[in-house]
């Protein structure tokens, strides 16, 4: 069942295990913290703290609270997953379309989708993660930030998917076969 | 039975371990990769739409069980409703351009895709932004429309539990996903 899918050499797990897993320890942080588990108030802590640091150039050491310790645990994780794998490999961008565009697109895209997606989140007053945690417990105001999210989104990406948007692995693996049989003949 | 009261430097060691568990998850499930999100955006690839769907499902089932046995409380920000719209929206635009979340771009990054910072730096750059307009947001926004407490239900198969609906919503979702963008490789 196990198959690999662009996750950087990590083989995916079925839909049932990851939800499963995911659901658990969703769970778990609400049992154990007893708090909300919105990443977004470490985030602004650490963009204050940078901001703090920049303008009153004074670099204390950020103080180090379990949201943001959240926050490092993931990195950690992830880091660990990639090199255990064994497909551990540096990527500077998202490998689609040719690289003077990758080299526009990727920087201008980050920034911008970050830009929206926290500007977002902090209308809100929670990060998507502790969204679909407030979402488990019912919160209406999660469950429409969810669908909003959804709606928004879905739509935007089938819009561009059909005026052949960027970055879709089907179109990108579709384009590869024309361009070997045009160098055949 | 109560929620667990740890002292912070506990809490902190723990937060650890349960984010880098966090970590394996995303990177398992692919919520990781930026390409793999836009295509279940897409609706070309099912699996993550499934995961998620069936974890917020059996999240609802599991948190109502936790609750009635005392073991979690409800623990969720004060939301409003244009608040919540607007910011799903924007996190909605956002997503589709970046592929990525607070957290997911961690983990992103932590999986090696360095181009993940150009995303972090975008969410960096937007908390001073909100706090510069957050006199008018206070006066807009955050003054229309505040949003109730999640409701307590008495027993779950009670017919007025949200959480009954919401994990039958959830089952109904996941089945119409697997049947019409399944993953082809499942």
């Amino acid at each position: 069942m196990a198959k690999t899918d662009g996750s950087n050499g990590a083989k995916s797990w079925p839909f049932y295990i990851s939800g499963t897993v995911l659901a658990f320890l969703t769970v778990l942080s609400l049992y154990m913290f007893n708090d909300s588990i919105g990443l977004g108030d470490a985030m602004t802590m650490a963009s204050e703290h940078c901001v703090e640091g920049v303008t009153e150039q004074d670099w204390d050491a950020l103080p180090l609270d379990w949201q943001l310790g959240l926050l490092l645990g993931i990195f950690l994780g992830a880091l660990g997953t990639s090199a255990l794998s064994g497909g551990f490999k540096p990527k500077f961008s998202d490998g689609s379309g040719s690289v003077p565009r990758r080299m526009f697109t990727t920087p201008v895209l980050g920034i911008l989708g970050g830009f929206l997606m926290m500007t977002g989140i902090q209308l809100s007053g929670d990060s998507v993660f502790g969204q679909f945690a407030a979402g488990m417990q019912l919160s209406g105001g999660a469950w429409i930030f969810l669908i909003a999210m959804a709606v928004s989104a879905v739509l935007l990406a089938c819009l561009f998917a059909q005026r052949g948007g960027r970055n879709s692995a089907p179109v990108a693996k579709a384009e590869k076969p024309a361009k070997k049989k045009g160098g055949k003949k | 039975m109560t929620p667990l009261d740890l002292p912070e430097a506990y809490k902190l060691a723990f937060s650890i371990v349960i984010g880098m568990l966090f970590g394996v998850v995303f990177c398992k499930s692919g919520l990781a990769d930026p390409v793999a999100v836009r295509n279940a955006l897409a609706l070309r690839n099912g699996r993550l739409i499934k995961t998620l769907l069936f974890a917020m499902g059996l999240g609802t089932v599991l948190f109502f069980v936790t609750r009635r046995l005392g073991l979690t409380e409800v623990q969720v920000h004060r939301s409003y409703l244009w608040g919540s719209l607007f910011g799903g929206v924007f996190s909605g635009v956002g997503l589709v351009l970046c592929g990525l979340s607070a957290a997911t771009a961690l983990s992103s990054l932590g999986s090696g895709r360095l181009y993940a910072l150009w995303s972090i730096a975008g969410m960096i750059l937007a908390i001073p932004f909100v706090n510069v307009v957050t006199d008018f947001l206070s006066n807009t926004v955050y003054s229309w429309h505040r949003l109730s407490s999640p409701p307590e239900p008495k027993a779950f198969f009670d017919m007025s539990d949200p959480a009954l609906y919401a994990a039958a919503g959830m089952c109904i979702l996941l089945l119409l996903v697997h049947f019409t963008a399944g993953d082809k490789e499942e």
